[in-house]
């Protein structure tokens, strides 16, 4: 652990990542007292109202309003809580059915092993936005079917990752080591084998999550993911690029709060990866 | 009789073809004995001892032969049967104590791990019983080791902890495949010497599978010698050290360094000239003709069958075996 936070911390990026990760973090917990107003309120004597440091922009709506007179920094609060949800349930749908199904794919082998992942190619080789709406397409757009669409996107490179892991562990002493000590399938794989393969998930856990805040606002921007009055960023996006040229500040706001989230999960993935990595690890 | 092994022979499918890694391999153990396979890399000691635990590679075939555990064929079992008796009545020790243990689990919990599993003992019995095991196998201060993790641990104490996880259930049968390769001398010294002293205490019996023909005589009562995945000797380490039957086993023997302490300076060691046949493509008769100073035209294509002498106790693969050859010389 010492060891880990020590190279960790000498990746800058990573560290102000993990730092503004954090942040939006808490901002999203504390969404609810720190908004100055509730997500739907509207006001309708200030519609399009410019943020504070524009010409025209008001003290009280520090960000501006959007078309129906909702206050711009109190929704894209409540979208960050939103998003990070979106994210975070993302992350946990693909671990979870990545680490069973990779999991049986690389203890079993053989022709079991064959199925599941040629059925993982044919999700790979679908373009994931297209896939995604296929799925919510089935479904019907919601919050919860854009977690499971965005989830199947997903989910392939998870499976990978876990059988690659599983295969590159399954051949170490400690495997045969665990059976000629009477453990069974389950307890040699699941419960001696995982752990071993934890660092490589933990790195695809922050990709993934960024991947599933975009992957989601690209849906909500389409008007299949978070539907409307829910702030979700994408739909945000979507709603106001009807005022693109005269209200710029409606687009710009929540495509920049996307744009930093996901790269700050990104950099703090790359932190990750450098620390938890010994194969990656240069010095 | 606790083992019997009878006849077996393992195939492994590669991209060679079918190769023959044992043939007809067969052996006993009795309650309490110790038994020695001593063999060249690749003849099929380890793959034997595997074999016993029927966790040999998927792409092993068995073709024949049986390995009976008091009386019942291990092969033949089911998978849930296997698993009690795997690590309760017959245990393994490693070659590489540094990567047979778990890197992420302490050392606490891969003993207690095997005393929950196979005799259900409750959370306190489970620490107790780890702490007695501990201090059983010689390790210093058990209580500050139970936290500890196989990494924090040098070879030795790591073949200890093997060893304890080995003996945590009372097994019947104890099989150290090579448990001191990877250990330096002394170390390997104090191995040893803890694994007879364990082998007394809890009336076990042992096979000690070793490359080293030195180390096998020393701490076993009964040798068997493999060449290219056959049986080539059997007996009493005493009678098969003192008078070698089998060519390879004199080969051996002579080339163990503590045997030419005398030579002067600059004495060579006599080496067995030639390699292993390789197994893909086996010698007709003897697998050991073609590297044997005594072969005679027969050797080299009918195949030999075991020659068993009950009066010496001793079991040869040879046409001509050295002591009786003697005996008839002189």
């Amino acid at each position: 652990m010492k060891e880990f936070w020590f190279l960790f911390k000498q990746n800058k990026g990573a560290v102000a990542g993990l730092f503004f990760v954090g942040l939006v973090t808490v901002f999203a917990i504390l969404a609810p007292w720190l908004a100055p107003f509730e997500a739907t309120f509207t006001d309708p004597s200030a519609l399009r109202l410019p943020p504070v440091w524009m010409d025209g922009g008001s003290s009280t709506y520090l960000l501006g309003t959007d078309d129906l007179g909702r206050d711009q920094l109190s929704r894209l609060l409540h979208g960050a809580r939103v998003s990070l949800g979106i994210g975070f349930f993302v992350v946990l749908f693909t671990t979870f059915f990545g680490v069973v199904i990779g999991l049986i794919a690389g203890s079993l082998g053989g022709k079991v092993d064959s199925v599941i992942m040629r059925l993982m190619d044919i999700l790979m080789a679908l373009p994931s936005i297209l896939l995604a709406i296929v799925v919510v397409a089935v479904l019907g757009p919601s919050l919860l079917n854009t977690v499971i669409a965005v989830g199947i996107v997903s989910l392939p490179s998870v499976v990978r990752i876990v059988r690659a892991s599983i295969l590159v562990e399954k051949k170490k002493n400690y495997v045969v080591a665990s059976q000629s000590f009477g453990a069974g399938w389950f307890r040699v794989y699941a419960i001696n084998v995982l752990p071993n393969c934890v660092a490589p998930l933990l790195i695809q856990a922050s990709f993934g999550f960024s991947d599933g805040i975009l992957n989601a606002a690209a849906l909500g921007f389409l008007g299949l993911g978070a539907q409307p009055p829910i702030p979700e960023w994408g739909t945000m996006l979507s709603d106001s690029r009807a005022y693109i040229e005269s209200a710029s500040w409606l687009v710009t706001t929540p495509g920049l709060c996307i744009l930093l989230v996901v790269i700050a999960f990104n950099l703090l993935g790359d932190g990750l990866r450098d620390a938890l990595d010994p194969k990656a690890k240069r010095n | 009789m606790l083992l019997e092994v009878r006849n077996l022979s393992i195939d492994f499918k590669t991209s060679r073809g079918q190769i023959q890694a044992l043939r007809d391999v067969s052996f006993q153990l009795s309650q309490g004995e110790s038994l020695g396979f001593v063999g060249e890399s690749g003849s099929g000691k380890s793959v034997t001892s595997l074999a016993i635990f029927d966790l040999l590679a998927s792409n092993a075939v068995l073709r024949s032969g049986e390995i009976l555990f008091q009386g019942r064929d291990i092969l033949k079992m089911s998978e849930a049967e296997k698993q009690k008796i795997r690590g309760k009545d017959i245990a393994m020790i490693f070659q590489d104590p540094m990567t047979s243990l778990n890197p992420s689990f302490t050392v606490e919990y891969q003993i207690g791990e095997v005393l929950t599993e196979h005799l259900g003992l409750e959370k306190h019995q489970v620490r107790e019983r780890t702490l007695e095991l501990l201090s059983l196998v010689g390790i210093p201060d058990p209580q500050a080791r139970l936290k500890t993790y196989p990494h924090e641990l040098s070879g030795g104490m790591s073949q200890r902890v093997m060893i304890a996880m080995a003996i945590a259930c009372n097994p019947k049968v104890l099989i150290a495949d090579e448990p001191t390769t990877a250990l330096d001398v002394t170390i390997q010294k104090q191995i040893l010497s803890l694994l007879g002293k364990l082998r007394r205490e809890l009336k076990m019996s042992l096979i000690l599978v070793s490359h080293d023909l030195g180390v096998i005589a020393q701490n076993t009562d009964r040798i068997m010698v493999m060449y290219a995945g056959e049986v080539v000797e059997t007996g009493e380490s005493k009678g098969v050290i003192q008078g070698p039957m089998h060519p390879y086993t004199e080969g051996l023997l002579k080339c163990l360094p503590a045997l030419h302490v005398h030579e002067p300076a600059g004495f060579r060691l006599p080496t067995i000239s030639g390699i292993v046949p390789n197994l893909a493509e086996r010698p007709q008769g003897c697998q050991l003709a073609p590297r044997c100073q005594y072969r005679q035209k027969n050797c080299e294509q009918v195949a030999v069958p075991t020659t068993e002498l009950p009066s010496q106790k001793r079991q040869v693969r040879c046409f001509y075996p050295l002591q009786a050859s003697k005996e008839i010389s002189t």
